[in-house]
């Protein structure tokens, strides 16, 4: 039933920038003048293009524009927006001006989503955060395409109503139809989480996938080629415990924005930690975050609160693997644009994988030890100093294969993992290899600093290693379910780094044998 | 044979079965010219077991003495670098030997004997021309 | 033999300078030997006078340089000749001449045993080298090598922390700093020992000159001991050498699965004496066990007694060897949980019974 014309239209709607959205409104007026349909202001081309859209739309709806000059801004005036998601809402604006829509709607109603020219409505990318927002700020329905309906339903506390074409938007808004259900999407298909069972021998390399676990560090796998670094790397996320309502719509809300909640059919909150495994080649883009235009979130982002996997080290160009400092470090990554800097979560642990010696390890190893030194020096930079574990994985025989025993089943370690964890948590509300040194030294036995103190002086260890081999001898000993870090804990540590050796004293102490040097 | 150490009981086998192998010879017929030689010069090691002649030949003999029962082919004694040992040392007996020999060939002959605890007399394997 | 005269050994400098080599050298010998003449050192200059020698200029630049070294110029038949090399002469192919830094090489009475090895050994290797050349050293016994990185070089420093003598042989003229940063350990020798070299002071390294010194260490000594070797190692070479010239050649056993036991292996299975203790060395040599009392070669743990360790400890220690053991191996035999065996092989570098190396851990 047509209302009064307002001055005005207006509908409410929301624009996403990185992982933040903000507030838009959108306004329409019409005037004396030139026939005409524009939308105004400092706006991206997508949406400028969206007067076009929006009139075809209109037209296949049945509503025919009047020959007046219509004008639509954006408020804020500068809103950078990208993406046709503003079809829908400025739609709606005009239909509120025909009086066709109720001006009430702008009070507790959002609109999100692209117009085809036959009048559908089509899903848009970042529903989630702009629906958060939308939430935020006390709006109480949000219309989406159908195919975004359950994304959008993951906010609590906002009534989704799924549409397919904008006579679907006009027959619900004016109370000529309920609004229909959210349609249930397929279920997600059950991905076999992958066990640690399938994980014959090792015996190194699991314990070390536990530690990291339990710590949240970062590790690397030394092994040739084919015996099971891809396998364990992937064993990794089904160790970790699931993530948390927080955690879980943060990872959402990411790959909302890089597109890849819409219409896939996530029935529920995804809890899985995440894996991704980019390849070498990639593009910095792709893993850390940009592209023209959209800055879309990267491989590592993808990976948040999950396992980034770095196969085959040596590949990567060296500016990739130095790119990756700030997100390890710091969590997030920023990616730079001309008018504002987009910041991304990267919350991520790194497992890397490499060859142990410069001939592959595979068959029988010629490589002396000061070649295999040489080599792993190469890992030096940015990361070298964050792995904190670098077990070796052998190749094996077919014997072994047929005589070893099954490991234990990923439920059992995770159980481990959980609680060691839940004692990290209650410590200092996170996990170990994020906790300050000075903290953690205080949870330390006097012996076993003067273990580590000992390493130090003997050049086994650097005085950055101390902290770092500290951080995982109290995640050791959260394992033990043991209070205090002692010395059995920090030699277990310290044995997980040998494969890193800060300083390669093991060559100094052969060197000195072997070369000339001052007569003792 | 009471409380031997083994290292002298290995001795005394080595010294009985180096004089079984000279009796066989002599019972062959050859006579033995020197046994346990060792020349002047202090670092041409190693020693000949037994010199003997046999008719026109100048025959140095390595003894090989055993005590297990198996017949273990005498030839194993003879290593690349034993062999090279033998040459050599043969060479020094023949420049330091007073006798004028230059008619007669030289041979090298490996002897095992194998000699069991519990056997009276051994078992004599003679290699002849075991080193060419 | 009778001592040449001057005027043969300004010639033979004079050959020496001009780096006339080996060969040409045991050519003209076997010349003079089939020709059944007379083959002392002086006939042989003589023959290769015609085909070598320099400029006077050169033969005082070098005589100048060497009595700024302290060098001499030593002829076969000089009383300054190492007499163990003299008997090899002529047939068996001793060096015409030599240069000599250093203390006279006084090996008439005294005995020499020549310790070489590869360049690249292993820790245990290198115990070995230092267990032998102390033992000797204590028992009088002059240590003889080659300088070379590695077996050689361990060799000559123990038996001069033991206050022995050594003899090195070198692969280049006097003067040349080869192997790098060997300098301080060549000045040592000369004050404890000689340094010896077939060429003229400045001659740089090549690979042929390495092995005709080669025949020089393994004639210097009654015995040639080979503690590791790969399989086509100069040490192998040194140790036929050895046997070629009528000497003992030992061999120190290694594990079969090691790189470095390849050619102690082969000249066990060539004959080559097995060398399990340095008592076997020098009771062949004749020499009183007593001077090398108190110095063994059975596992002397340094450091931490066994006792102070854990069981676990204990029993990963007892696992350990010469061959780098992974992680993987020792938890397979030890059957011991992946995590203890961990803290124990921690627990074993801390205490110094252990030392990691890429391959795995080893016994230090």
């Amino acid at each position: 039933m047509p209302s009064a014309e307002p001055a005005v239209g207006r509908a409410r709607s929301a624009a996403v920038v990185g992982l933040t959205a903000l507030e838009v409104s959108i306004e329409v007026s019409m005037s004396a003048g030139l026939p005409s349909f524009s939308v105004i202001g400092t706006v991206g081309a997508a949406a400028r293009q969206a007067a076009d859209r929006v009139r075809a739309a209109l037209t296949a709806t049945g509503v025919r524009l009047p020959p007046r000059k219509i004008l639509a801004s954006f408020a804020p005036a500068d809103v950078p927006t990208a993406g046709a998601s503003f079809d829908l809402p400025l739609a709606v604006a005009v239909l509120v001006r025909l009086g066709v829509l109720p001006a009430s709607l702008a009070e507790d109603t959002a609109f999100l989503g692209e117009l085809g020219l036959d009048g559908g409505v089509r899903p848009v990318p970042a529903v989630l955060p702009a629906a958060r927002c939308i939430a935020d700020a006390g709006v109480g329905r949000l219309f989406v395409s159908g195919a975004n309906a359950a994304e959008a339903a993951l906010i609590g506390g906002l009534q989704v109503v799924p549409v397919s074409t904008v006579a679907d938007v006009i027959d619900v808004c004016t109370g000529a139809r309920r609004a229909a259900a959210i349609p249930e999407p397929p279920p997600a298909p059950a991905a076999a989480v992958p066990d640690m069972r399938d994980v014959r021998g090792q015996a190194e390399a699991r314990r070390a996938l536990e530690i990291a676990a339990a710590g949240g560090h970062h590790m690397l796998l030394l092994g040739p080629p084919g015996c099971g670094k891809s396998m364990l790397a992937s064993r990794l996320p089904g160790l970790l415990p699931a993530l948390d309502d927080r955690r879980a719509l943060e990872l959402a809300a990411v790959r909302s924005v890089a597109g890849l909640l819409s219409g896939s059919g996530h029935a529920a909150l995804d809890r899985r930690p995440p894996l991704r495994r980019p390849h070498h080649a990639t593009t910095a883009a792709a893993l850390l975050g940009g592209g023209s235009g959209v800055a879309l979130p990267g491989e590592i982002s993808l990976a948040h609160h999950g396992v980034l996997f770095l196969d085959e080290l040596f590949e990567w160009p060296r500016r990739l693997l130095d790119a990756l400092r700030e997100p390890v470090e710091e969590g997030v990554v920023r990616i730079a644009r001309a008018r504002a800097t987009v910041t991304y979560p990267a919350v991520f642990q790194l497992v890397c994988a490499a060859n142990p010696c410069p001939c592959g390890g595979a068959g029988t190893c010629e490589c002396s030890d000061a070649d295999v030194w040489a080599y792993r020096r190469r890992l030096s930079g940015p990361l070298a100093d964050r792995v904190d574990l670098a077990p070796r994985l052998t190749p094996l025989l077919a014997d072994d294969l047929v005589g070893a025993p099954a490991g234990e089943s990923t439920a059992v370690i995770a159980a481990r993992v959980a609680a060691a964890r839940a004692m990290a948590a209650v410590r200092w509300g996170g996990c170990n290899a994020r906790a300050t040194p000075a903290d953690v030294r205080a949870t330390a036995d006097p012996a076993a600093l003067r273990t580590l103190g000992r390493a130090v002086e003997d050049g086994v260890l650097s005085g950055r290693g101390f902290d770092r081999a500290l951080r995982v001898a109290r995640t050791c000993a959260d394992l033990d379910r043991c209070p205090t870090v002692q010395r059995g804990h920090v030699f277990e540590a310290l044995a997980h780094r040998a494969g890193l050796r800060d300083t390669g004293r093991e060559i100094s102490v052969a060197r000195s044998a072997m070369a000339p040097g001052q007569v003792r | 044979m009471r409380s031997v150490s083994r290292m002298t009981h290995r001795r005394q086998l080595g010294q009985d079965g180096e004089a079984a192998a000279a009796a066989h010879l002599e019972r062959l017929g050859w006579s033995i010219v020197t046994r346990n030689w060792r020349p002047d010069d202090p670092h041409l090691r190693g020693e000949v077991d037994i010199i003997a002649i046999d008719g026109r030949s100048v025959v140095f003999c390595e003894v090989k003495t055993r005590s297990g029962g198996g017949a273990g082919d005498p030839l194993e004694a003879v290593t690349p670098i034993k062999e090279r040992r033998l040459r050599l040392l043969a060479r020094a007996w023949l420049a330091e030997a007073e006798h004028d020999l230059s008619y007669r060939t030289v041979r090298f002959d490996v002897i095992g004997v194998r000699w069991p605890p519990s056997a009276v007399a051994p078992a004599i394997d003679h290699v002849r021309d075991a080193v060419r | 033999m009778t001592v040449p005269a001057p005027a043969w050994r300004t010639a033979a400098l004079r050959l020496a300078v001009g780096n006339v080599d080996v060969t040409r050298q045991q050519r003209a010998l076997s010349d003079l030997l089939e020709r059944g003449q007379d083959c002392g050192p002086e006939q042989v200059v003589a023959a290769l006078e015609r085909h070598g020698g320099c400029p006077d200029a050169d033969v005082r630049r070098v005589q100048r340089r060497m009595a700024a070294l302290g060098a001499r110029f030593v002829l076969v038949g000089d009383v300054q000749y190492p007499a163990p090399l003299a008997t090899a002469w002529p047939e068996l192919g001793a060096p015409l001449w030599l240069f000599a830094a250093g203390g006279p090489v006084r090996l008439v009475t005294t005995p020499a045993v020549a310790i070489v090895g590869t360049r690249r050994p292993t820790l245990d290797g290198l115990r070995t080298a230092r267990t032998l050349a102390t033992a000797l050293a204590r028992a009088g016994v002059v240590v003889v090598s080659g300088l070379a990185r590695g077996i050689d070089q361990e060799a000559h420093r123990a038996a001069l922390d033991a206050g022995g003598d050594t003899i090195a042989v070198l692969g280049t003229g006097f003067g040349v700093d080869y192997p790098g940063g060997s300098a301080t350990l060549r000045a040592a020798i000369a004050d404890h020992g000689a340094l010896l070299t077939e060429l003229a002071p400045g001659a740089g390294p090549r690979p042929w000159q390495f092995l005709a010194r080669n025949r020089i260490i393994s004639g210097l000594a009654a015995a040639t001991v080979v503690v590791e070797g790969g399989p086509t190692s100069g040490a192998l070479q040194t140790a036929r050498l050895a046997a070629g010239q009528g000497r003992d050649v030992w061999a120190v056993p290694g594990s079969i699965n090691a790189q470095n036991s390849q050619a102690p292996l082969a000249l066990l299975r060539d004959g080559a004496s097995l060398l399990t203790s340095v008592d076997d060395l020098l009771d062949s040599l004749a020499l009183s066990r007593s001077c090398a009392a108190g110095v063994t070669g059975a596992a002397a743990d340094g450091g931490t007694p066994p006792t102070a360790l854990s069981a676990d400890a204990r029993l990963i220690l007892g696992l350990l060897g010469a061959v780098p053991a992974t992680t993987d191996e020792l938890v397979a035999a030890s059957r011991l949980p992946a995590h203890a065996a961990m803290v124990a092989i921690g627990e074993l570098v801390e205490a110094g019974c252990g030392v990691t190396t890429p391959s795995g851990v080893v016994r230090a």
